[in-house]
């Protein structure tokens, strides 16, 4: 038996079937939980994020015009509503050259939890860097896809990426040459 | 030497979105700069990092909240719409120039009709008419004398 496709079950899903919406969810709920809770760096407010995210699939698929994008839609939306969360908690800076948005994860080093202090380097950088990182490294979405789910152009994705990386790399130098990242 | 340029290749080259041509630049670069060989280095490392962390588990909260989402169906009008819709394009799909040709002909056909019709309505009467003339017969009403016109001075 063959699984059906995404549009399969979005056409299914536009005709009142909920089990083609549970399906659509059980296949994305994972990197999309993912993406949310690393944008949003709060297990609660990634859960709302994603309930409200399959609220608007559920309402809004008949306006999808090319179903085959459903994916770049479906992260496009989760990212609009992480932003909204985000700023009904503070105001998300978009015009500063500053790749870190707390203090430098160096003081975890302390800590010596390699996965923990790369996952807070992670969730220490802008939101505008580290959405961007986040689709890529973990979605594995062209440069174009990005650029249509941020709303920017791809010559900016290739920037932001290339100064989301090096301040990675900067700040978890120590690790990677004293071979503790690998 | 400026090597920011090799080092946002490095960045696209581990996105696998550098072209050839680029890469073969790229790669004559790094044969000769230290600086740029390690960049490239910490960025694999930092791919790998990062795509060792586990993902999170999704709560099962979240699983119970998006089973009570009910999609909307498609409004009534539309269901109603969508099969006209789709007879129209298979059956009644007419060329554009076709449609304006016939389109052009009727409205010329309707001037046409409109102008005779206007000009039918406003045309002076004709001087030639044709004069209808009775004679009616003499009858004599008893005890009925006619006025007598008042004589002449």
């Amino acid at each position: 038996m063959t699984s059906r496709t995404d549009i399969d079950l979005l056409n299914d899903m536009q005709n009142g079937n909920s089990r083609s919406l549970g399906e659509l969810y059980e296949r994305y709920k994972g990197p999309l939980y993912a993406f949310c809770l690393q944008m949003l760096r709060n297990g609660a407010k990634a859960e709302d994020a994603v309930h409200d995210t399959f609220v608007k699939v559920a309402r809004q698929a008949h306006t999808l015009t090319h179903a085959a994008a459903f994916r770049s839609w479906l992260f496009q939306i989760a990212r609009n509503e992480t932003l909204m969360i985000l700023r009904k908690s503070q105001p998300v800076p978009i015009d500063d050259d500053d790749v870190w948005e707390d203090q430098t994860p160096l003081t975890l080093l302390e800590r010596d939890e390699r996965t923990e202090i790369v996952r807070s380097a992670l969730q220490s950088l802008k939101i505008q860097y580290r959405e961007v990182l986040l689709l890529r490294e973990f979605q594995e979405l062209s440069y174009t896809d990005i650029a249509a789910i941020t709303g920017s152009t791809e010559s900016a994705v290739k920037s932001r990426l290339f100064h989301a990386r090096r301040a990675l790399a900067d700040k978890l130098a120590p690790l990677i040459h004293d071979g503790r990242i690998s | 030497m400026n090597c920011t340029p090799y080092r946002e290749d490095v960045s696209r080259y581990v996105d696998r979105e550098l072209d050839e041509g680029r890469i073969a630049l790229l790669f004559a670069h790094l044969a000769g700069c230290t600086g740029c060989r390690e960049f490239l280095g910490s960025m694999m490392e930092l791919r790998s990092a990062l795509h060792r962390l586990p993902a999170p588990s999704v709560p099962a909260t979240l699983d119970r909240r998006i089973r009570a989402i009910r999609p909307d169906r498609r409004k009534l009008i539309q269901l109603l719409i969508d099969p006209v819709h789709a007879w129209w394009n298979r059956r009644l799909l007419i060329p554009v120039p076709a449609l304006a040709g016939t389109a052009l002909l009727l409205l010329s056909a309707a001037l046409v009709s409109f102008s005779l019709w206007q000009s039918a309505l406003h045309s002076p009467v004709p001087k030639l008419q044709v004069l209808y003339i009775m004679s009616l017969p003499t009858v004599d009403v008893e005890g009925f004398a006619p006025a007598q016109p008042p004589p002449i001075q």
